[in-house]
């Protein structure tokens, strides 16, 4: 029993806004591909190909993440497997998504965990949760194995060597680009550990009753910011920090509010908190892909038919406005294909020149 | 019955031992047609012919040198033994050697990878490259796989010609579990198509992923070619050894004549 089971129908984007606005299910046909606005983004320091980048967030990161690798800039996965597997599977087992395997993260708070956890400075309470048909999974990280676990102690040894390459990841990383998704959380009252998703939703913690909905504010979201780059820094003095913005709505609020209200209040607390965290530090930007998205100009274009997932085209026009603002033509690349998009052809194959020896020799035995 | 032998250049092995299949299995009648990798890889069938395209220059330059024609008609045959396809084995064995499963006791610095996850992305590779020979191939149940072999053992040793992740991969302990999931990948995909599968006979490897070195071509060794030393392509004695386990496994025919002992 997930907390949003009982929630009326007004808390939910699908039913709040899309059953209430039928007409915005349909496509609108746009003729001219949509421009990019001018100057919106002035970097204020300089993220080249070679840049080490670690990615972490919200699902919108997501793209930023693939669209990184696609143009074969230096974005870290040392987690994931190299050798072009299907991407519909790389992203079903949590590979390819982010620099290392941590599923969506959601919030400062979380990433600050994470990382805590990883350098042994904080233990998150509950770190393995049930689902109904038995299996166990990564409280932290509950849709990485869609099979889940078959025991606790299987979870917890994935998850050890999981931080033991997440520690390599961030000392590697000489920019954490990171996304702000959500200020709703849901947080074990006693010892503050956050969760990634409600007791219920996938699995449920032996004690649901001590996980409660938090929902947080600007001044949270500024302490946790500073964690987290106070943290960064002092791994790496050269750390610097791309913040953010999900554009992506509130799939369901828990706020007993509208989820549209309940989105506005999540974007607009984290969008002050990146902005006012961005203007007192000098290695800490901004990127604003919430506002190429969101913008009143595209007329919601941006967004697919639910009105909450970015299209590939919104997508394309925050990326191009990130790779140009920092030198890289947008329009010349050739993404990397993956082996799935040649049949799997693609392979390290046999020696071309020994392949015809091979047979010459075939041919000269058998006509002899 | 007649019976084509279809592939890449590792079916030359069976070209090779044409005579002692002739010999040892006097009711078939078998033919080969063979193309280089590449070229095998992008040809097509059009009709009940199989060959390179018209605009493939090379592709038509190779097949006219080794097989006298520039294309083959599948239809006379009632049986097609397809050799040397290589099953996405590049991705599939780095992917072995790199990682670690979850559930095995084996563990090392690598990272780790669960059961589920192994299996979901060798699964999916396999398969995709079995609907890309499907797409080619069709339907077809006359045809029978067998992977390319296995490298040489001696591609283990530093060198040229040395074979980094099948060496790393054939000293793990868990060796023998990559393969069962890599060959069950094969052994299913191919079925969903239609297909059946065969894979490399055991008594010509050396551990899992290593083809005994009795099976080298001959002259292939550092020794005879220094740098073009070649590891992965395979005798007659291998092609023997290969007919001999279709034809038993496939049309259950024994062989008249025992194969020739390889020559180490």
């Amino acid at each position: 029993m997930s907390p949003y089971d009982t929630l009326p129908p007004r808390a939910f984007w699908r039913s709040g806004v899309v059953a209430e606005v039928p007409e915005s299910a349909e496509p609108i046909q746009v003729a001219e591909p949509l421009q990019a606005i001018q100057g919106l983004y002035l970097p204020k320091f300089a993220i080249t190909k070679d840049t080490t980048i670690m990615t972490a967030g919200s699902c919108f990161a997501q793209h930023v993440h693939r669209n990184l690798y696609e143009r074969d800039w230096a974005v870290l996965d040392f987690e994931s497997p190299q050798h072009n597997f299907r991407r519909d599977v790389m992203t079903r087992f949590g590979y390819g998504m982010y620099s290392a395997r941590y599923g969506n993260i959601y919030s400062a708070r979380q990433m600050v965990q994470l990382l805590h956890e990883a350098y042994g400075f904080e233990t998150p309470h509950a770190p393995v949760w049930q689902r109904p048909d038995g299996k166990y999974v990564d409280a932290q990280r509950p849709a990485i194995e869609p099979d889940g676990y078959d025991t606790p102690e299987l979870v917890r040894d994935a998850r050890a060597h999981h931080l033991r390459i997440l520690r390599k990841t961030f000392e590697s990383a000489e920019l954490l680009i990171f996304t702000l998704g959500l200020t709703e959380t849901w947080c074990h009252t006693a010892t503050g550990t956050v969760y990634p998703t409600a007791p219920g939703v996938i699995a449920t913690p032996t004690e649901p009753q001590e996980i409660s909905y938090r929902n947080d504010g600007h001044r949270a979201i500024m302490a946790d910011l500073r964690a987290l780059n106070d943290f960064g820094k002092s791994r790496n003095p050269n750390f610097k920090l791309l913040l953010t913005v999900s554009p992506v709505p509130l799939t369901a609020t828990a706020s007993g509010a509208h989820v549209l209200p309940a989105t506005t209040y999540s974007k607009s607390v984290l969008r002050a908190a990146a902005g006012e965290f961005v203007r007192a530090h000098d290695t800490v930007d901004y990127f604003p892909s919430f506002e190429i998205i969101t913008n009143a100009a595209t007329r919601g274009r941006f967004f697919e038919a639910n009105q909450r997932s970015v299209t590939s085209r919104g997508v394309k026009a925050a990326m191009d406005m990130f790779f140009q603002a920092h030198g890289e033509e947008v329009d010349t690349h050739q993404p990397r294909i993956s082996a799935s998009l040649t049949g799997g052809m693609a392979d390290e194959g046999d020696n071309a020149v020994q392949c015809e020896e091979v047979l010459l020799d075939a041919m000269n035995r058998s006509l002899t | 019955m007649k019976v084509l032998v279809l592939g890449t250049s590792h079916s030359a092995s069976l070209r090779m031992s044409a005579d002692w299949i002739k010999r040892a299995y006097p009711s078939l009648e078998v033919d080969y047609f063979s193309l280089p990798g590449i070229v095998h890889s992008r040809s097509l069938m059009i009709g009940s012919t199989f060959g390179p395209t018209p605009s493939d220059a090379y592709g038509c330059k190779m097949s006219q040198q080794w097989n006298g024609s520039l294309i083959v008609d599948l239809a006379p045959y009632a049986q097609i033994f397809h050799v040397g396809e290589r099953f996405a084995m590049g991705a599939v064995t780095r992917l072995m050697a790199d990682y670690d499963i979850l559930e095995h006791e084996e563990r090392s610095l690598r990272p780790v990878m669960s059961l589920s996850a192994a299996r979901a992305l060798i699964g999916s590779a396999v398969y995709d490259f079995v609907e890309a020979r499907h797409d080619v191939f069709g339907d077809d149940r006359r045809i029978t796989f067998m992977p390319a072999p296995y490298p040489l053992a001696r591609s283990a040793k530093r060198g040229p010609g040395f074979e980094n992740t099948m060496s790393r991969l054939n000293k793990r302990h868990t060796a023998a579990d990559w393969s069962q999931i890599y060959e069950h990948a094969m052994g299913t995909s191919l079925a969903d198509f239609g297909y059946r599968f065969i894979a490399q006979p055991m008594h010509t490897r050396q551990g899992i992923f290593a083809t005994q070195d009795i099976f080298a071509r001959p002259k292939s060794s550092v020794a005879d070619v220094g740098d073009k030393v070649d590891n992965r392509h395979t005798n007659a004695n291998y092609g023997q050894e290969i007919f001999a386990a279709y034809a038993q496994s496939q049309l259950g025919l024994a062989p008249l004549e025992m194969a020739s002992a390889p020559q180490s």
